[in-house]
């Protein structure tokens, strides 16, 4: 294996966010670039998605740091709105001729074991072909594009459609019908909602609920200001490095940061209203400390007319399980029966990294909850390979343009990677500090949600360039209690910060 | 009550001083502005402290009473 700063060639898996965001770190540095998109139009999640699909986040959460959005765009943006901002960034850093479309990637291996250079297999129509790269970069995010379809018993007997919400691009699919929706992510309420607009009757199944992120804390304050500043990232349970002033936070303040959580989650108990009894006499009032919860899998970010309609009846809620199908419709596992036609399955999606070769998958050490990698990005044993969007955080293109400016300063020789060792005994650090309080899912471990701020920190500290981006007089306020947003790190991925290092 | 306000400066001011002392060396060394930067951080923070402090001391107290009432009787 050629040194990382030796590097000449690179294959990017993926032309989504993340897969964009690296081909220009590669292509600006002259390095030669492939990347292999399955797909006919880049955007990866955003170039196709269920009935309504868009962003649940505002829009100056969700752009490039240093390529805004166009002027009016919606908060909430629409997703092919966002496929087209996408497609302009790539025209725009003429990232767009590095893109093999229609081309799958079917294998990755190293050539003759460890440390070779790596052969990746892709198919294009019925050809397949082989290219060698000295890095391989994946940028596929946690999950593949196989559905996550549970089944339950019934199912053949079933004598509706059962459908994954990636099926469901038209709500026209459901007018007329009786529909449940599995799940309680965003994906499963917009489903709902759609439903609930064109159905005769819309069911939501919801083994756990979350407590919701509602747009505006207490119908003012968009919630960014509640989650991504550095406030709220000391008050979250302590980070794997936490600093001496949050341990004093969580050690001798501990009751403080406890009431400040209680404070939160009564605010959203009022306000949506979760203590109601609804249609179906049940509430949904989290089990879980809002602080844990906001870790788990589904982050809940609702439109606000779903609980509103939840409330009405619109949307029968049900806080159990599905037992069964029924020929005619579903038996929960509290004993209630009712007649569907349509099954919404709103359960996420598999992950699958079966291009990469039995011999590099075993060395990445995958375990129920993933597999864990240093700085989210690489693993120690398999040198080569960079995984850039397996971080799951509040504001994931924020966190890919950064893991892809990383990567950028990793190849020019800005710093060096620590030894195998010290990677290891961090891999093992995150590993213990993770499964100890987040509760569990396939993708915990790329899963930093709220952490995201001193992961970010983290990587900015690697290449040399201050993590306090706050700029002008009330700078010191700002990073206390004003989000941090994507044009924060501007300068960063710009590579502006470095003129002004260096006094140019 | 002059003795209590007196008492919570004190302890604000301590607090206030501690924070902003390390707040000063964080950003001194993390900061291309270096120690100037650094130094306006640091009095924000003291300053801070000092209007804000008695919120928080009051809050820290009514949370450990409600902290331990409801480890209490849960």
């Amino acid at each position: 294996m050629k040194e990382i700063s030796d590097v000449k060639s690179v294959a990017i898996v993926g032309a989504g966010v993340a897969g964009l965001a690296t081909a220009r770190m590669i292509i600006t540095r002259g390095l030669s670039c492939t990347v292999f998109e399955r797909s006919s139009v880049l955007g990866g999640v955003w170039s196709e998605g269920y009935s309504n699909f868009g962003l649940q986040v505002q829009s100056e959460l969700y752009e490039f740091p240093d390529w805004p959005l166009p002027e009016g765009t919606p908060d909430f943006t629409p997703g092919p709105i966002v496929q087209k901002y996408l497609a302009d960034f790539s025209d725009a850093f003429d990232i767009t001729p590095y893109i093999r479309f229609e081309t799958e990637v079917v294998g990755i291996a190293e050539r003759d074991g460890p440390g070779s250079e790596w052969i990746v297999t892709s198919r294009a129509s019925d050809k397949q072909s082989e290219d060698k790269f000295d890095l391989v970069v994946v940028c596929i995010g946690l999950y593949s594009n196989h559905p996550y379809m549970p089944e339950f018993p019934g199912q053949d007997d079933f004598g509706g459609e059962i459908m994954h919400i990636s099926e469901l691009r038209s709500r026209d699919l459901l007018a007329g019908k009786q529909v449940a929706v599995l799940g309680y992510g965003k994906s499963a309420t917009d489903a709902a909602l759609e439903s609930a607009a064109v159905a005769i009757t819309t069911h939501i199944v919801v083994r756990e609920p979350h407590w919701p992120l509602p747009p505006k804390l207490a119908g003012i304050l968009p919630f960014k200001w509640g989650l991504l500043n550095r406030l709220t990232s000391a008050l979250i349970p302590l980070y794997q490095r936490p600093t001496p002033l949050e341990r004093v936070v969580h050690g001798l303040g501990k009751p403080l940061v406890w009431f400040y959580w209680r404070l939160v989650e009564a605010l959203i108990y009022f306000q949506c209203r979760l203590g109601s009894r609804f249609g179906t006499r049940v509430s949904l009032v989290p089990k879980k400390p809002i602080e844990i919860d906001a870790f788990d899998e589904s982050i809940m970010l609702p439109q606000a007319e779903f609980y509103r309609l939840v409330r009405q009846g619109v949307i029968e809620a049900h806080r159990t399980e599905v037992e069964a199908y029924t020929p005619s419709g579903l038996r929960l596992a509290n004993g209630m029966t009712f007649d569907i036609n349509v099954m919404v399955l709103a359960t996420g999606w598999r992950t699958d990294f079966g291009f990469l070769s039995d011999d590099v998958w075993r060395r990445l050490v995958p375990e129920d909850d993933g597999f864990y990698l240093y700085r989210h990005m690489v693993h120690p044993d398999v040198s080569g390979l960079v995984f850039i969007g397996r971080a799951s955080t509040a504001s994931s293109i924020l966190t890919y343009s950064l893991q892809a400016y990383w990567l950028g300063e990793l190849l020019d020789g800005a710093f060096t990677l620590p030894s195998a060792d010290k990677m290891e005994h961090d891999i093992d650090e995150m590993k213990a500090w993770k499964r100890a309080w987040i509760p569990f899912s396939p993708a915990r471990s790329a899963r930093l949600i709220a952490h995201m701020q001193h992961y970010h920190d983290e990587l900015v500290r690697d290449f040399g360039a201050s993590p306090w981006r706050k700029t002008g007089i009330f700078a010191p306020l700002k990073e206390l209690i004003a989000p941090y947003e994507p044009r924060d790190y501007m300068a960063i991925i710009s590579g502006r910060w470095r003129d002004r290092k260096n006094g140019r | 009550m002059m003795t209590l306000v007196w008492a919570g400066t004190v302890i604000n001011s301590v607090l206030g001083l501690v924070h902003a002392v390390y707040v000063f060396r964080v950003v001194a060394n993390e900061s291309t502005a270096g120690e100037s930067r650094a130094g306006y951080h640091a009095v924000w923070t003291f300053s801070f402290w000092l209007l804000l402090g008695s919120y928080v001391l009051v809050l820290w107290v009514i949370g450990i009473m409600l902290y331990f009432s409801f480890k209490a009787f849960r």
